[in-house]
């Protein structure tokens, strides 16, 4: 086959847009439901299995409102920005190997996927400060404040399993990730120090409590969406329930994965089953993380990034580094 | 840097009323906050003064749906203190049960508001679980969830029985058991101490002067309840502690209301130990001859105060009510100033603020010491100013 429309059905189908949209979906009936039993309450329930279309009849029922252009908005720039978020997220996909091979891969784009990610909420901070509202101005400096904050700490964290596996892509480290623990399990307490690390600033990159305060609703309404409506809402909405599968999808193949290599149909049959359960995993634990705990203060959360997680980031990968290399 | 209006209210999801609030911000620091209170003004004193004593009592406990035992005890105490009557021994205890535990699930309802607004939702959702105890138990004894209805002018309206008792205080035991857990999570959980410490201070001399009252003062070591310095219904005769912390902080005021809780279930275990035998209520008088009268009672806000004026024959010359969270509000307004916009919601819960029993209106012009009646429309004008 011709290798552009091979590319062009893999990032529309699989596993592009169609997969990650209903991925996303169904991670985010698993939080909706998560939460609602942690919280005492039903979660979704009526609308298909266990409520499982919840999320998709809510983005049918946003795509049917209407879309209310604020008159201090600048829609077109709103519109971009929310469009290329979301493309950016389904562009980090690409690199995650859910069969056991990625449709992008170099050497190196651990990197560029921690990097990606950020930018990509990033960009919904100018969809808020555009907005110009005072909730949804508040709501995108802190988005921006926190983003600055946490990618630091996630690109560090992001070559931790680069040094314990010695790979520079993301497909070749999900294939090495456990054994290269087995053969050096002195690495170990270095992964569970960075699994724990990494779980904190999840929580950020996601902007889930206890950082959910770029859109926290008892102080500023919802932060950086608050003007938004309809459509744009719907995509929004979509945008952040990619975003929290695939940041779980990366995280999971660079911290957890031992994908067999994509020899047979079965063998990526069990990766893609595999890929899911270690992204729901990663799902779950930031869904307890966010039930049982308050949202900190915006300046609390800085001053925990700056002064604690980073520079103790930057000590573990140089501890690491000579480990590995006195080990060497 | 340049410094935004951020308009909280009339809807807001930090505000379970209409009210405003406009917090001019520079970054994340509040520098100035104007409260505006007036959105659910219903014209409820004035209501009072076309209606029977005996309607009254019913118009007081729609004044506030939440600490409604509070209201009902207050008004049919200055109706009594009018009359020159006393209600029946049995009659004081029950009032006290019903006031009581209309305390618990008003503090319950508090805490769990807390957790919300500072993001704790799972803790919200628990703590309403639990408050459920005592609205069945507010059922049981009364016959109503929420608008008990329970007293009237000379004693209360129902009586209850052994076997209520007993199952209240069965309830009660577990309900205390789930708020000595509560306590430990407002005491021990990291995130609630880094977002209510040190926050929003108001020291014991600026409680003072601001006049603030109920658990606010006592969260700010100002020594004062009125069930024990002013005792009405049974409080004399039934032994509590009054809590007072001297963190001053909105921390401290959130575990005042914790340990009042605990302190509330006591007091009604002790009552339901101990009710007196014999009459629930004095036969009814519909007419209070001429007299002037006052009743203070403890509302889980703070005090109550309400001012009688009979003239003679079935309905009230004047009836004024000072409800606690006007007092508290003032002093909320200034521990604004200076603490970012993540605490606004944090200070606004921690004075427990209940807007539809604040709101009533009178302009006082203090140029020429005039006092005017307005129309709606005049009002919808100045507010526009």
């Amino acid at each position: 086959m011709n290798t552009w429309l091979s590319l062009l059905l893999k990032s529309v189908i699989f596993p592009g847009f169609l997969f990650i949209f209903a991925f996303a979906l169904f991670v985010e009936w698993f939080e909706r439901k998560l939460t609602g039993r942690m919280e005492n309450r039903m979660g979704p329930s009526y609308t298909g299995p266990f409520g499982v279309l919840q999320p998709f009849a809510d983005f049918i029922k946003l795509l049917q409102k209407e879309t209310i252009d604020v008159r201090s908005m600048s829609t077109r720039i709103v519109d971009f920005m929310i469009i290329a978020s979301l493309s950016l997220y389904i562009l980090c996909a690409l690199f995650i190997p859910y069969t056991g091979k990625s449709v992008l891969s170099f050497d190196g784009d651990v990197v560029l996927v921690s990097l990606l990610l950020s930018l990509a909420s990033g960009l919904l901070y100018f969809a808020g400060l555009l907005s110009r509202n005072a909730f949804t101005v508040v709501g995108a400096v802190r988005l921006l404040l926190q983003v600055v904050a946490l990618d630091i700490p996630l690109v560090l964290l992001a070559i931790v399993p680069v040094i314990i596996t010695g790979r520079f892509s993301i497909v070749e480290i999900a294939h090495r990730m456990p054994e290269s623990l087995i053969y050096a399990p002195f690495l170990i307490p270095f992964w569970l120090v960075a699994l724990m690390f990494e779980a904190i600033t999840e929580q950020a990159e996601i902007e889930r409590n206890p950082f959910s305060m770029p859109h926290a609703e008892t102080e500023i309404v919802a932060g950086y969406i608050t003007e938004f409506s309809g459509v744009r809402l719907a995509l929004v909405n979509l945008a952040r329930d990619v975003q929290l599968t695939v940041t779980s999808s990366f995280l999971a193949s660079i911290f957890l994965s031992g994908l067999l290599r994509p020899v047979s149909n079965m063998a990526m049959f069990i990766n893609v089953v595999l890929l899911i359960l270690e992204t729901l995993l990663i799902v779950f634990v930031a869904t307890e993380i966010k039930c049982i705990t308050a949202r900190l203060r915006i300046d609390i959360a800085l001053d925990l990034f700056w002064k604690y997680i980073i520079p103790l980031c930057t000590l573990l990968v140089i501890l690491l580094f000579s480990v590995k290399v006195i080990a060497l | 840097m340049s410094v935004i209006n951020l308009i909280f209210g009339p809807q807001h999801p930090a505000l379970h009323e209409p009210e405003l609030f406009r917090f001019k911000v520079e970054g994340e620091i509040v520098v100035k906050a104007e409260p505006r209170i007036g959105y659910v003004h219903r014209g409820i004193e004035k209501l009072f003064e076309r209606n029977s004593y005996i309607r009254g009592i019913y118009l007081s406990e729609r004044i506030c749906g939440i600490c409604n035992a509070a209201h009902t005890v207050c008004y049919c105490q200055v109706v009594e203190n009018a009359l020159g009557i006393e209600p029946p021994p049995r009659a004081r205890y029950l009032r006290t049960i019903v006031h009581e535990l209309n305390r618990i699930h008003s503090h319950l309802l508090l805490l769990g508001v807390a957790a919300e607004e500072l993001g704790f939702d799972t803790l919200f959702m628990l703590i309403w679980r639990d408050r459920e105890l005592v609205m069945d138990l507010i059922e049981l004894v009364t016959g109503n969830r929420v608008m008990t209805a329970f007293n009237t002018i000379g004693g209360v309206r129902r009586d209850i029985t052994p076997e209520v008792a007993e199952k209240c205080i069965k309830a009660l035991s577990k309900l205390e058991e789930r708020v000595k857990y509560y306590r430990k999570v407002f005491e021990e959980d990291p995130t609630i101490r880094r977002r209510t410490v040190e926050v929003g201070v108001l020291p014991r001399k600026e409680a003072i002067k601001y006049c603030v009252v109920g658990p606010m003062a006592r969260g700010s070591a100002v020594d004062v309840d009125i069930r024990r310095d002013w005792p009405y219904a049974a409080y004399d005769e039934i032994p509590f502690n009054v809590i007072v912390r001297d963190e001053c902080d909105v921390w401290a005021r959130l575990m005042v209301r914790v340990d009042e809780t605990i302190e509330a279930i006591n007091i009604v275990r002790y009552a339901l130990e101990h009710l007196p035998k014999g009459e629930i209520r004095l036969p009814l008088r519909r007419a209070v001859p001429p007299a002037e009268a006052v009743s203070r009672v403890e509302a889980p806000r703070g005090e109550l105060i309400y001012h009688l004026i009979s003239k003679g024959g079935t309905i009230p010359y004047r009836l004024k009510v000072r409800t606690p969270t006007l007092a508290n509000l003032l002093a909320a307004a200034k521990l604004f100033e200076g603490n970012t916009i993540a605490d606004i919601p944090a200070i606004l819960v921690s004075i427990d603020p209940c807007f539809a029993c604040t709101d009533r209106v009178t302009l006082i012009d203090l140029k020429d010491n005039k006092v005017k009646r307005v129309s709606l429309r005049e009002l919808a004008r100045r507010c526009r100013k």
